[in-house]
């Protein structure tokens, strides 16, 4: 067992019960954080990358369902940890930030409040230390005058400093690992730029471990080690950053990259043909193949075997086999 | 020559009456649009730019200030507009999902205009020439003409409002964020049709967005507003060459990018920092100054004016004031 690794999805499985069937939709998902890694999730709508993060924290919807695989954190399966395990594990270790902060805060209570709930539920605390805690988290957080945040409402905050909130209260404490999903979708260019920066930053000097789940292919790149990249519920390419960007392997990939407006106005692409698989009847094989410029036979049968095509640099894809 | 210019917006003021103040949406700009062109109009949120475009084709009538189209003033309520005019202007919305009438078949969607305007006697004709604009979009009509749009995808109802758009062959389109909602694979897709669409009509167009790099692979011009102001105008090329007002250097370098040669595009030396004002109570003097890094005494009093710094490029910043 490497102690270095702090989270690893193996072959992770979820399906979700419907009035239609039940979808299949992660198909033997994995995925490695070692400690004090940043990590990127991409992949368009619809691609399992929220459902394998809400499997990592057992929040699941009641009918999604986790058919098979394990999830490790430090070398236990937190599948198969008891309630209270798994309580501790979200009080303390791991903590998430999702893309609405505006639904991720109740608006019924101060911030203070909300922080000072969580944190003496966590922590044991008492009042004064624990706003103490919750004024510091905000500080951190570079929210401006962080005694009025700490007395206002929600709604009297704009978005962006809705946002630091949220990663306030997603870093108290000693965290190990924060999972951001699109943190930044709803927040303007500018203020995307000065939160994100913020989170890196806060990430970094704390050595936590980041996954940052995002559409935005510009962003992740810029600010995660290693970038795995999914499709139809399926992890398609991974490794580190700068070797997915310049050099993407998987058609998926190259193609989505070349989807992307350049600021430099170079010509990008007509998009990808065809639509992202049905998950209650989704393609064999490799659930790419209806839409890939360079189908075999093969890929409509198993789902290729991930190749090592360069240190690190992994693509599950019948074009990289048989080398 | 100045028949060369197909739009000409002249001191346009818009302002809302709220129980918490007036929000001077769009506060005193200027622009024209020369013909078969197509302006981008960008800004964060707050800054005026989709309600400008609302003003333009008529949702609402302007607080003060004209708007002449083709010569004549259109500064007039909606009601009082000439039927002809609303053939000749057509707008796209951002969310194709509330923008199409879930009740009804494509077909009667994209024919809507076509009976309106009396531009089909017979049945045969309107779905003769639905097909026709069907085609345009890149939808087999077979396929999407009966259709609803609950069993249609996020892009093909957008490219359903685009073929209801230019059904009136309008020489003149708004287009207020029409790929924002979607994924970048289809975002390629659609942009690509509206490409296709402008070349073969020879369409002006005002094209709404906050995302830069789309912007720059689609418009010939480019106006940036802030907080209801015009900040600068400039052609494309020269615009990202050389952008001269601080809030376009931010809003440019905080954009996240997928190549080397972006990056070197971004200005450098400038951080995203502060929050973006409020339209009810704008900040005084230039709107801008609390967030700029070169604020000076003048800009806290004084409103920059909109100059000219060489032929075509203007910018409203007392850093290019008249010497």
């Amino acid at each position: 067992m490497n102690k270095d690794i702090l989270l690893e999805v193996k072959n992770l499985h979820v399906g979700y019960k419907t009035h239609m069937g039940i979808s299949q939709v992660l198909q033997g998902v994995h995925l490695t954080v070692r400690k004090g890694e940043r990590i990127g999730v991409i992949g368009e709508s619809g691609s399992g990358k929220t459902t394998t993060m809400k499997s990592i924290l057992k929040i699941l919807p009641s009918n999604g369902m986790i058919k098979e695989g394990e999830i490790l954190y430090q070398g236990r399966n937190i599948l198969e940890m008891k309630q209270e395990e798994l309580l501790e594990l979200r009080r303390k270790k791991i903590s998430m930030i999702f893309q609405d902060p505006t639904s991720a805060l109740n608006p019924l209570f101060k911030v203070g409040q909300l922080m000072l709930d969580i944190i003496k539920y966590s922590y044991n605390l008492e009042e004064t230390e624990a706003k103490e805690m919750a004024l510091k988290a905000l500080r951190d957080a570079a929210l401006p005058d962080p005694e009025r945040v700490f007395d206002s409402y929600p709604f009297q905050l704009s978005g962006g400093m809705r946002q630091r909130v949220c990663i306030a209260l997603a870093l108290i404490g000693d965290r190990e690992l924060i999972i951001a999903d699109e943190p930044t979708t709803n927040l303007d260019v500018t203020i995307k730029a000065q939160v994100l920066n913020l989170l890196t930053k806060l990430v970094r000097e704390r050595n936590v471990g980041w996954i940052f789940v995002s559409q935005a292919l510009g962003a992740v790149r810029e600010n995660v080690d290693r970038v795995y990249v999914m499709y139809a519920g399926n992890i398609i390419e991974w490794g580190q950053t700068e070797k997915v960007f310049s050099n993407p392997l998987h058609p998926y990939t190259q193609k989505l990259l070349e989807c992307v407006p350049k600021l430099t106005g170079t010509e990008f692409s007509k998009g990808i043909r065809g639509r992202v698989p049905n998950y209650f009847n989704p393609p064999s094989g490799c659930r790419f193949h209806p839409r890939c410029d360079f189908v075999m036979d093969e890929c409509k049968k198993t789902f290729p075997e991930p190749v090592e095509v360069e240190t690190g640099h992994f693509v599950a894809c019948n074009l990289y086999r048989r080398r | 020559m100045e028949n060369e210019y197909i739009l000409k917006i002249q001191n346009l003021k818009k302002y809302f009456e709220t129980p918490y103040g007036t929000v001077r949406a769009v506060d005193d700009i200027s622009l024209k649009v020369r013909k078969g062109t197509t302006m981008g109009l960008v800004g964060e949120s707050g800054s005026g730019k989709s309600t400008t475009g609302h003003v333009v084709v008529g949702l609402f009538p302007p607080t003060s200030g004209k708007i002449f189209f083709k010569n004549k003033d259109i500064s007039v309520p909606l009601e009082k507009r000439p039927k002809e005019l609303k053939r000749d202007i057509q707008m796209v919305f951002q969310d194709p999902a509330s923008s199409l009438n879930p009740k009804k078949i494509i077909r009667d969607i994209v024919g809507l205009p076509l009976k309106v305007h009396k531009m089909v006697q017979t049945k045969e004709e309107l779905e003769e020439k639905v097909a026709k604009l069907l085609e345009m979009v890149e939808l087999p009509p077979e396929d999407f003409m009966y259709r609803r749009p609950v069993d249609i995808g996020g892009g093909e109802k957008q490219a359903v409002s685009i073929a209801r758009a230019i059904a009136t062959n309008p020489s003149f389109v708004i287009f207020d964020e029409p790929t924002s909602a979607l994924d970048v694979s289809i975002q390629a897709k659609i942009i690509n049709s509206i490409l296709n669409i402008q070349r073969e009509f020879k369409l002006t167009s005002l094209f709404i967005t906050h995302d830069l790099s789309l912007m720059r692979n689609i418009s010939s011009e480019v106006t940036i507003m802030y907080l209801g102001k015009v900040c600068e105008i400039a052609p494309t090329d020269v615009f990202f060459q050389k952008p001269l007002h601080p809030y376009t250097q931010m809003l440019l370098s905080s954009v996240p990018v997928l190549t080397k040669e972006e990056e070197e595009l971004k200005p450098k030396g400038i951080k995203s920092i502060g929050e973006i004002g409020s339209p009810i109570h704008p900040p005084s003097g230039c709107r801008f100054h609390p967030r700029c890094p070169y604020a000076k005494e003048i800009c806290k009093k004084k409103e920059p004016r909109l100059i000219e710094v060489e032929p075509g490029h203007f910018v409203a910043c007392h850093l290019y004031a008249e010497k």
